[in-house]
């Protein structure tokens, strides 16, 4: 009996004890979103990325945008800028957005954050018949900085 | 009996998972959890392996072996007395201790330690090289370095019977013919003098592209050599192991304590630039530095990054473009890089001097005043806010970053 429930007890541990390192990696689900109605009322956009902001790596983001009816928006041009006002500087790199689907998502390639702190980033949308922008505010903390200063400077996974 | 072997798998799991949970913060340690793991991405520990898809050559000893030799051949030079050597000198943790560079002439920038370039995301101060094997092809033909034509590199290397069987071992077999590299045109070289433009404009295409692969493979092997040069460990870093091997024998004093607390208090900006292993984020800032319409740092080299024929998407490369995301998507706004320059590591800092993209401070104290006193930075035209520290913390600060210094000469 003794000899079961230590066994029991060894399996628990293994499951238990060190969970994070063994959970499996979920997948594509993201991890910190905002959503956001544009300034003008005309669209609704979130950015939906897969981890939390942090410095150094490039970001693995995706925008869903949809107009104030609820549609989804599959024609637009958005364009992204931002940076730290408080510093006075804006993004470290030029990111670009693609459309992915016919579901309104776009993908965002190239944005990166080089400081902890309080973030602006801008979304500038254009349609043919409409255009408006929407800004996000956010901060990233020292720790997420430290978490991610070891990592090299690689495309998101 | 059943409750006796409960209370021992009760007892296992909690010790398990308080193993777990207490691995990173030791019972000594004096920090909270998240100074404790500010400091620890601080370490050489958290330094990953440097990488370069654009080099496949990088890890390749023959191709280091090459390299250590021409780094610290002269005849690399127009006048035969400079090499790479002569500004990343050994015995100076591979810098020079001189305010700006001397090659065949007096260049603008201060000499960096190469210790750890490797690990670098950008190359030079105004970080216009992406590799560091590009980068080393820089000051071969800077008019202020070595100013040594490529065709005169190439002819060099490649009828140097050592640096020929050298470079066949490691590039292969196939070189221009001995009467092609004959024909080669002393000192033709793609920017510089009129004469010297026309000397290469007058190469044919084939010979030209000949002429790079030779150059950037050089670059390669010197890039081999160069990524050997570890940065050196730290006392800082023996601080950190040591903590986290849960002993109490610190090497620290209390002052160099003190002085790290204030390096990781937010209030004082330090790791807004100065993060991780290498104590840089790898990117460009403005701190009052720049010189409108004399050097205004990366917003003046946007587009040469862009366009040169030895950046991670040229033909050059070793690397698939989709490798290449650090430059294409390369922040291109001039105006947001009026005076930003590479955040420098802070490794060996205390060895390194003078500082500055210009050598323009002597003493580390002179660059904590910097950052107290720059009319600049008070005015708002750089990317961080007038920091305050009294005498003492000034000290302490200092007392800090000599930690980082080197624990072997």
């Amino acid at each position: 009996m003794i000899k079961n429930t230590l066994l029991l007890c060894s399996i628990l541990f293994t499951l238990v004890a060190c969970k994070a390192e063994t959970e499996p990696d979920q997948a594509n689900a993201p991890t910190w979103q905002l959503t956001q109605t544009s300034v003008n009322g005309v669209f609704k956009l979130s950015l939906m990325c897969r981890h939390q902001p942090s410095v150094g790596p490039f970001q693995d983001c995706q925008i869903e945008l949809q107009d104030k009816q609820g549609q989804v928006v599959n024609d637009a041009k958005i364009s992204i800028d931002g940076g730290m006002p408080s510093h006075g500087h804006g993004l470290p790199t030029a990111p670009v957005t693609t459309l992915l689907d016919n579901q309104g998502h776009y993908r965002i390639d190239g944005l990166q954050y080089n400081m902890p702190g309080a973030w602006l980033l801008g979304f500038m949308i254009k349609t043919a018949s409409s255009q408006d922008k929407v800004v996000f505010s956010f901060e990233i903390s020292t720790i997420e900085q430290a978490a991610c200063a070891q990592q090299p400077h690689l495309p998101a996974s | 009996m059943r409750t006796a072997a409960a209370f021992t798998c009760f007892l296992i799991l909690n010790l398990s998972l308080s193993s777990c949970a207490e691995k990173n913060t030791p019972v000594t340690n004096p920090w909270t959890p998240q100074e404790w793991t500010l400091i620890q991405s601080l370490s050489l520990d958290a330094l990953p392996k440097a990488t370069d898809p654009s080099n496949r050559y990088l890890e390749q000893p023959q191709a280091a072996q090459l390299g250590s030799e021409l780094f610290f051949d002269k005849r690399l030079s127009a006048n035969g007395q400079i090499s790479c050597a002569s500004c990343h000198q050994a015995e100076k943790f591979f810098s020079d201790g001189l305010k700006t560079a001397k090659g065949v002439d007096l260049g603008a920038r201060n000499t960096p330690s190469i210790l750890g370039a490797a690990w670098n995301q950008w190359f030079f101060w105004d970080g216009r090289k992406d590799s560091l094997w590009s980068q080393t092809l820089a000051p071969l033909e800077d008019p202020k370095e070595h100013n040594f034509a490529r065709t005169d590199v190439a002819k060099l290397v490649l009828t140097d019977p050592n640096y020929r069987a050298k470079y066949q071992t490691i590039f292969g077999p196939a070189l221009p013919s001995a009467e092609e590299i004959q024909a080669w045109p002393k000192d033709a070289r793609p920017s510089g003098s009129i004469e010297q433009i026309k000397a290469w404009k007058a190469l044919s295409e084939q010979q030209r592209h000949n002429i790079d692969t030779s150059f950037a493979n050089l670059g390669k092997s010197l890039a081999a050599y160069v990524s050997t040069l570890q940065p050196p460990t730290s006392r800082f870093d023996h601080y950190v192991s040591t903590l986290k091997a849960g002993k109490t024998d610190v090497p620290f004093s209390e002052t160099e304590l003190a002085g790290l607390r204030l390096f990781i208090n937010p209030k004082n900006q330090c790791l807004n630039c100065h993060a991780g292993a290498l104590l840089s984020n790898q990117s460009f800032h403005s701190i009052g530095t720049g010189e409108m319409g004399k050097d205004t740092g990366r917003a003046a080299v946007v587009d040469q990054i862009r366009f040169d024929r030895f950046n991670c998407l040229g033909k050059f490369s070793d690397a698939p473009a989709e490798a290449c995301i650090k430059l294409q998507y390369m922040q291109r706004n001039r105006h947001q890089l009026i005076g930003a320059y590479k955040t420098p590591s802070l490794r060996n800092v205390g060895n390194t001097a003078p500082y500055f993209h210009n050598g323009s401070k002597q003493t580390l104290a002179e660059v904590l005043d910097h950052y107290i006193n720059s009319t600049e930075i008070q005015a708002g035209r750089a990317d961080l806010k007038p920091i305050n520290l009294t005498a003492e913390e000034k000290s302490a600060l200092i007392a800090f970053l000599n930690t980082l210094n080197a624990e072997q000469p």
